[in-house]
């Protein structure tokens, strides 16, 4: 037997073997419809990015012939160094997905009935043209509304200049990091998130952080994890409600009442404040507001100090949070005394009525362990220099739109405040005031569950006479569309994308597609340009690019300008620059624009991996060029109410991101979600996590089948008995999906529905853990 | 005579799944379906094992990344009545589909449970099967299917290598888990090169095998997470 292995094997070799020396040299001509033939195929590797999260990671995708077969890292990305996430391996299933819209879509009858028809794509552009330019001549553009998630891409500022061109101050972007974002503002005067220098910090407080499986730069996140914790060079302390994934690889996991994290950060604080813990130096020379000061009117106002030793009151805080005060005082003394220490917010606190003051209490344990712009502190990511967009000429008509105020009531476009205040969006979009929609735009990255959540998305559509969306699929999101326009995926057109301002160092991927658009799908930003192109000169003249490929590469000069940074490089040849760069050295490595784009297409992408510290005024930019504390924070400020009355509803509902989910759900990836369920060995079965105790009182065993049910919905799942939740919590995870690829009984099974419509008071966020529950079984 | 073997840190497993989804797309895996679920007959030739300890608030959770363990005394050759399935001379135990008659004796014999059996036709939408990967054969209903260290992968690297003249290294031959592993938790490379990675971690005080008092003496090598042993 063994002789007739070596024999097979031979063969198998030989066949390889012209596989081999084939790519290596010259295509042969075969006929692809003959199976016998398809070993001559020719592989390639294409370097792009991976957009199946806001994250974008380099990935390398495995081609044979016109096929696109497998994605792997790109090694020289520093994002994730030639790794890929489960949700990047998937990346595939999104491009062959059978549920991906082949042509234009037109709804027709009812806007309920789910019939369409398909047009072509000039009846589909000009139909959207036309409605467009109807409402723009009728002085009506600033109620089209243009629905999206951030993409940190070129895709983004396209957009975002049409609409200002076109002229509607609605460009609406979920931002789950808005909280965090703002209470940086507040803090620090920077509209952004900071970087959190994982790679140096000794300690971490985290709170709920989801850095290891939802953060936008969780690759760069677990390759840190996985070398600092085998040299066990790090301990890292998770605060949560929930064992969650990070709770697991945590040394510690604190378990504490949802909604109270402030409060404990507060309690911290003030362990700090009384022993004189603080960094002094740090304090006096970075901060304002600590100590008492006197205002302009010459009246004496309380600093941060006073105010925590005056309303703090221990006892009060334990009892609050369920943490008991030995801990408290025990984490107290370890953040200050590791250093340095990181208290890390995630945006998940702020998925709650007082969202925000919980993570601004917990920047402040940053500020007073003077752990910001320091090794393994919070820094701030130097932008990559992509070149502007040339300014853009408005005409009056889009001059008088962009004057109105924004639908959702924020500030709008002229500061960065773009993140959408779903609750002011809703009561908007109800009452039709203080304008109503004549036009909503759903874009490409819309996440399908987000109307899920919506309890009152009927009534909005039927509001808004006219929906346009951009979604290569099928799904909740489009189906409430009329028309459809549907958008490639990300292997099949030009792009780019920047990592997030999580990670401290700029780096700018940037793709070409892969394989050309399937079926008659077109990149959305070459639908854009030709938008604009039927539009009329006074659009038309901003947009001078002939497609979105003109745009991205013209943009990609000015990395070749800034004289900073490389083109992805060697570890050898990136800690060489690190160490002229951060001595004030560059070396030219390319001769011309020409190569330097050559080199850039080819490596995948640019980086920059110096950090500068000490540059005092990017970091501070609020008007004392300093730390602000926020001194009239108080603890009343972070009590919480709960919808739903204690008696009937004893349980706190907690509903929590999968890991990889929090941005899109990956319902179009069976492989991705098949692997979420695995701490509680199930594949397609959502579940629900109920204590031990609990569950025997209540005679409930794993894997029964149990209802959950709010004053507001109910939804059923498999009983899961976990040790890792206390016993007043049910944790529901969200966006599990129970059916592959749209087969199988469409039920809305969506725990978003048990919510009842609570806000964060400060950003508008759809409140996620202040709603009572009971559970029964049927 | 290399003999491949493979070392995973516990210590740096995140139980993340990259390596479970790589597997799958490598090796041209179909994604289950809720019918496979209620019968229990998924497969996945790599899977992440969670186990349990403690009780509220005291409890602890370890991740185990599962492929098969390529034993050295393997049980599962030993039943084979066909020949199917055996132990190359490189280590590697693998699987001829065309062979297996599907008698499932090895994977009743595997005391890891690590084997799996085709119950029903493999199948892809018509669009998925683009990116099949065409160095893998696709299973028929009623074979019996395993990890093979992604195999293919050691072919082409020695075609590779012959075809420019030199010999095999071992950074040549990565299996698709461990290339895709972001923590960089799985190692992989020949036990017998006492210059490699894998040679020296084994040496590890850490190190343990599954079920090691079996005797299967399997080639994939675990590093304990803190005090925990196996």
């Amino acid at each position: 037997m063994p002789v007739k292995r070596r024999d097979f094997l031979k063969i198998g070799g030989g066949i390889s073997l012209s596989t081999a020396l084939n790519s290596c040299v010259s295509r042969r001509t075969y006929d692809s419809t003959s199976k016998s033939n398809w070993l001559g195929a020719v592989e390639h590797w294409v370097p792009t990015v991976c957009k199946a999260c806001p994250g974008g990671c380099g990935i390398l995708v495995r081609k044979i012939d016109d096929r696109a077969v497998k994605i792997e890292g790109n090694p020289l990305h520093p994002m994730n160094k030639g790794r890929v996430c489960p949700k990047g391996q998937a990346g595939l299933q999104l491009l062959y997905s059978p549920d991906r819209i082949r042509a234009p879509l037109k709804k027709v009858g009812n806007r309920d009935s789910g019939k369409w028809e398909t047009l072509n794509w000039e009846e589909a552009l000009q139909t959207v043209t036309s409605r467009l330019l109807q409402l723009r001549n009728a002085g009506k553009s600033h109620t089209v509304i243009y629905l999206s998630q951030n993409s940190n891409d070129s895709s983004d500022d396209l957009i975002k200049r049409f609409l200002r061109v076109y002229g509607t101050p609605n460009y609406l972007a979920i931002d789950d990091w808005a909280a965090l974002k703002k209470a940086y503002h507040l803090t620090q005067g920077v509209y952004d998130v900071l970087a959190l220098d994982l790679e140096n910090a000794k300690y971490v407080l985290s709170f709920g952080a989801d850095f290891l499986t939802n953060w936008p730069n969780l690759m760069e996140n677990q390759r840190t994890f996985g070398e600092k914790r085998a040299k066990r060079d790090i301990k890292i302390v998770q605060v949560e409600p929930r064992f969650s994934l990070e709770a697991s690889r945590a040394d510690d996991w604190i378990p504490i009442t949802p909604g109270t994290e402030g409060l404990l950060a507060l309690g911290i604080a003030s362990v700090i404040i009384k022993e004189r813990l603080y960094n002094e130096i740090f304090i006096n020379k970075f901060t304002m507001f600590f100590e008492d000061w006197i205002d302009e009117k010459e009246k004496r106002k309380i600093g941060f100090k006073n105010s925590i030793l005056r309303d703090i009151r221990l006892d009060h805080i334990s009892d609050l949070t369920g943490v008991p005060l030995r801990t408290i005082i025990e984490i107290a003394k370890e953040f200050s005394a590791n250093k340095p220490a990181l208290a890390v917010a995630d945006c998940n606190l702020s998925f709650h009525e007082k969202g925000f003051f919980n993570i601004l209490a917990v920047q402040f344990l940053n500020a007073l362990v003077g752990n910001i712009d320091s090794p393994g502190g919070i820094l701030r990511q130097r932008k990559a220099p992509l070149t502007e967009m040339p300014p853009v000429a408005l005409d009056d008509s889009a001059k008088k739109a962009l004057s109105q105020e924004r639908i959702d009531k924020t500030q709008g476009h002229g500061l960065a405040f773009e993140a959408l205040n779903i609750e002011n969006f809703i009561k908007s979009a109800l009452n039709q005031a203080p304008y109503e929609i004549n036009c909503l735009i759903l874009s490409k990255s819309l996440p399908g569950f987000f109307f899920q959540g919506l309890k009152r998305t009927k009534e909005i559509q039927k509001n808004i006479p006219f929906i346009v969306s951009f979604s290569p699929f099928l799904d909740e999101q489009s189906s409430l569309a009329d028309i459809i326009l549907p958008d490639a995926t990300y292997f099949e057109k030009w792009q780019d994308g920047h990592v997030s301002s999580l990670s401290k160092i700029p780096v700018v991927g940037i793709g070409r597609p892969v394989i050309k658009p399937l079926y008659q799908s077109k990149p959305f930003e070459d639908i854009l340009l030709t938008l604009t192109k039927r539009m009329g000169p006074d659009l038309s003249q901003n947009f001078p690019w002939s497609s979105y490929k003109e745009l991205l590469l013209d943009r990609m000069k000015g990395l070749f300008m800034a004289k900073r940074g490389s083109v992805f490089a060697t570890p050898y040849e990136e800690a060489q620059l690190r160490l002229l760069e951060e001595r004030g050295w560059w070396i030219p490595q390319h001769d011309s624009l020409d190569a330097f784009m050559k080199d850039l297409l080819n490596k995948g992408g640019w980086q920059d991996p110096s950090y500068h510290f000490n540059e005092r005024s990017y970091i501070y930019q609020s008007p004392s060029r300093k730390f602000e504390f926020f001194p009239s924070l108080q603890p009343q400020d972070l009590k919480t109410q709960f919808s739903g009355n204690s008696s009937e509803y004893p349980f706190h509902l907690y509903l929590y991101d999968l890991p990889y989910s929090s941005e899109d759900s990956g319902a179009n990836m069976p492989w991705f979600q098949e692997t979420l369920g695995f701490r509680f060995n199930l594949l397609w079965k959502t579940w629900v996590e109920i204590n031990p105790d609990t569950a025997k009182e209540l005679e409930i065993h794993d894997k029964d089948l149990i209802y959950v049910e709010s004053p507001f919905g109910k939804v059923e799942g498999i009983a899961k008995v976990f040790p890792g939740i206390k016993p007043q919590i049910i944790g529901i995870p969200v966006n599990k999906k129970e059916n592959v690829l749209g087969q199988g009984e469409k039920k809305n099974n969506n725990p978003l529905t048990l919510l009842g419509e609570t806000y964060d008071e400060q950003t508008g966020m759809l409140s996620w853990h202040s709603t009572k529950v009971k559970i029964y079984k049927p | 005579m290399a003999r491949w073997g493979m070392v995973i840190d516990l210590d740096r497993c995140t139980g993340c799944q990259a390596c479970v989804v790589a597997c799958k797309a490598e090796n041209n895996v179909p994604f289950s379906t809720p019918e496979q679920e209620k019968r229990n007959r998924a497969i996945s030739w790599m899977s992440v094992l969670t186990v349990r300890e403690g009780e509220f608030p005291e409890i602890k959770e370890r991740f185990l990344p599962r492929p098969c363990m390529h034993c050295d005394n393997p049980p599962c050759v030993k039943v084979c009545p066909v020949g199917a399935t055996y132990k190359n001379p490189e280590g590697i135990v693998a699987q001829v589909y065309t062979r297996c008659i599907g008698c499932r004796y090895c994977t009743n014999n595997c005391p890891y449970t690590l084997k799996y059996f085709n119950y029903f036709r493999p199948q892809w939408p018509k669009e998925m099967k683009n990116y099949l990967n065409p160095d893998v054969s696709p299973r028929q209903v009623g074979v019996v299917e395993k990890c093979t260290f992604c195999h293919h992968r050691l072919q082409k690297a020695k075609e590779k290598a012959r075809f420019e003249k030199r010999e095999l290294k071992e950074e040549d031959y990565v299996p698709a888990c461990v290339q895709t592993c972001p923590t960089y938790a799985i190692s992989f490379g020949d036990l017998n090169n006492p210059k490699s990675t894998v040679f020296r971690l084994v040496q590890s005080s850490r190190a343990f095998r599954l079920l090691e008092e079996l005797g299967t003496e399997p080639k994939v090598f675990y590093l304990t997470e803190g005090e925990w042993h196996g």
